[in-house]
């Protein structure tokens, strides 16, 4: 006993470093895997309260690019407007029923925080439960993707941001006709994105925009996620490594739009009886 | 004592701030990502209690973790830091000789300055490799790794000059 509390002791300092090594590395780990950190649900008010002031800096220094992105998304919108298209052949009939279902709705955020240099960066947004923000929905960027919401507090939200290992999303190329595949995040540059499961007798080039696919349940179908920047081909792999320029630039993130998908609930609970085999 | 630790702190809070509000907002490339708020564990005086460095540093890191929201990765880079410190200072230097030369921690002009840089260049290396390690987490990406720390050590030990050069630390 004597021995022991003296071999103590002797190496309390590496012992008092171990056990701050365990608690820090547990926070990482709990940080990347349960994607919730102790900061954002417990001190929250603090530390959101720094960054808010952080954002409201920093966020005049992006004015001209955050304008001139809101005029492209202006510009994109009016495009789409009905009364600019023109029914070309007398046999389509393209039916607009008023009566129609809205499937989307939108909500807007600040955001309070990001990261870009990190491996597993967030989005922190400043609307939560009480302003109708739940796990799973969408959020955009008015240049494209940005993330998923995966935490709520009252007042606060945490996005997994496109620019996250963990991060998942099924994209289409309507150019090449191709819908399948995903893009992930390598960790490497956060203006790139990789695209996974091309293969190789697909048509692409690079300059193609890549969109979300239809298929996608959080997002909606026809948002841009970026454009081709190069195709790499891999000997001994029959699918093409693709890196896609990301419109989003999250350099100068600060205004996103959260999706509200209305029938979400449906889609989950058609899922879940068919995991447990009902 | 008190008064100094006080000026310690004081001098800790604005790196740690000059790095949130800063160093993290420009983007400076892929392999460059550095973090000169260290230097702070770098000043504190010889004279120190050991386990002052050790908490010291890593209730830092975890105000920088919870400012910048990572987890734990700086609270544990700069505990390794603080314990590496501890072990080189009392293996490696002669700290009572040094201290009674009259410096309190390291400055180039004890020695050389090529004796300074090794010394602050290798205690950067430790801290920016166990942060991006923990950062990456995955053994695949170790050259990656190794490169983004050597590079953003480099990175972090100019920014820590031009900081003593704009900054006159006592």
């Amino acid at each position: 006993m004597v021995f022991l509390i003296r071999l103590l002791r002797k190496n309390l300092f590496f012992i008092v470093y171990l056990i701050l090594m365990i608690f820090s590395i547990g926070q990482v780990v709990r940080f990347n895997i349960y994607q919730q950190s102790y900061y954002f649900n417990t001190s929250s008010s603090f530390f959101n309260g720094m960054s808010r002031l952080k954002t409201n800096i920093t966020d005049y220094f992006k004015l001209a690019e955050v304008n001139t992105a809101l005029a492209e998304e202006n510009r994109r919108l009016r495009e789409s407007l009905n009364q600019n298209t023109m029914l070309k052949d007398s046999q389509q009939v393209l039916v607009k029923d008023s009566m129609g279902k809205k499937k989307y709705t939108y909500l807007t955020a600040n955001v309070v925080q990001f990261t870009t240099h990190l491996q597993n960066n967030f989005i922190t947004i400043d609307k939560g439960i009480n302003n109708g923000i739940r796990k799973d929905m969408a959020v955009l960027s008015p240049s494209g993707i940005a993330g998923i919401v995966i935490d709520v507090s009252p007042d606060y939200a945490l996005v997994l941001s496109v620019i996250n290992g963990q991060f998942k999303a099924t994209p289409m190329i309507p150019a090449a006709n191709f819908r399948d595949g995903s893009v992930s995040w390598n960790g490497k540059d956060p203006t790139i994105i990789q695209l996974n499961g091309v293969s190789r007798f697909e048509k692409i080039s690079p300059g193609m925009d890549v969109l979300t696919s239809n298929y996608s349940v959080k997002f909606p179908p026809g948002i841009p996620i970026g454009k081709i920047q190069k195709i790499n081909k891999s000997t001994g792999s029959s699918f093409y490594d693709i890196d896609v320029k990301l419109s989003t630039d999250f350099h100068k993130l600060s205004h996103v739009y959260i999706v509200n998908h209305q029938e979400s609930s449906q889609i989950d609970t058609l899922n879940r009886r068919t995991k447990n085999g009902n | 004592m008190a008064i100094d630790l006080l000026r310690y702190l004081f001098g800790a809070l604005v790196l740690i701030f000059f790095q949130f509000f800063l160093i993290q907002e420009i983007n400076f490339g892929t392999w460059l990502k550095p973090m000169p708020y260290i230097l702070f564990i770098l000043l504190l005086p010889f004279s120190y209690n050991r386990f002052i460095l050790l908490f010291g540093a890593f209730f830092s890191g975890l105000f920088l973790d919870g400012l910048c929201n990572s987890g734990g990765l700086h609270a544990a880079a700069s505990a390794t830091l603080a314990f590496s410190r501890v072990i080189i200072d009392n293996k490696m230097l002669d700290t009572d000789a040094i201290q009674l030369q009259g410096f309190t921690y390291l400055t180039p002009d004890y020695k050389n300055f090529r004796f300074y840089a090794l010394y602050v260049l290798f205690l950067t290396f430790i801290h920016h490799w166990v942060y991006f390690t923990l950062d990456y987490s995955s053994l695949s990406s170790f050259f990656t790794v190794l490169t983004v720390s050597i590079f953003s050590s480099i990175g972090t030990f100019l920014l820590m000059l031009l900081y003593k050069l704009i900054v006159k630390i006592r």
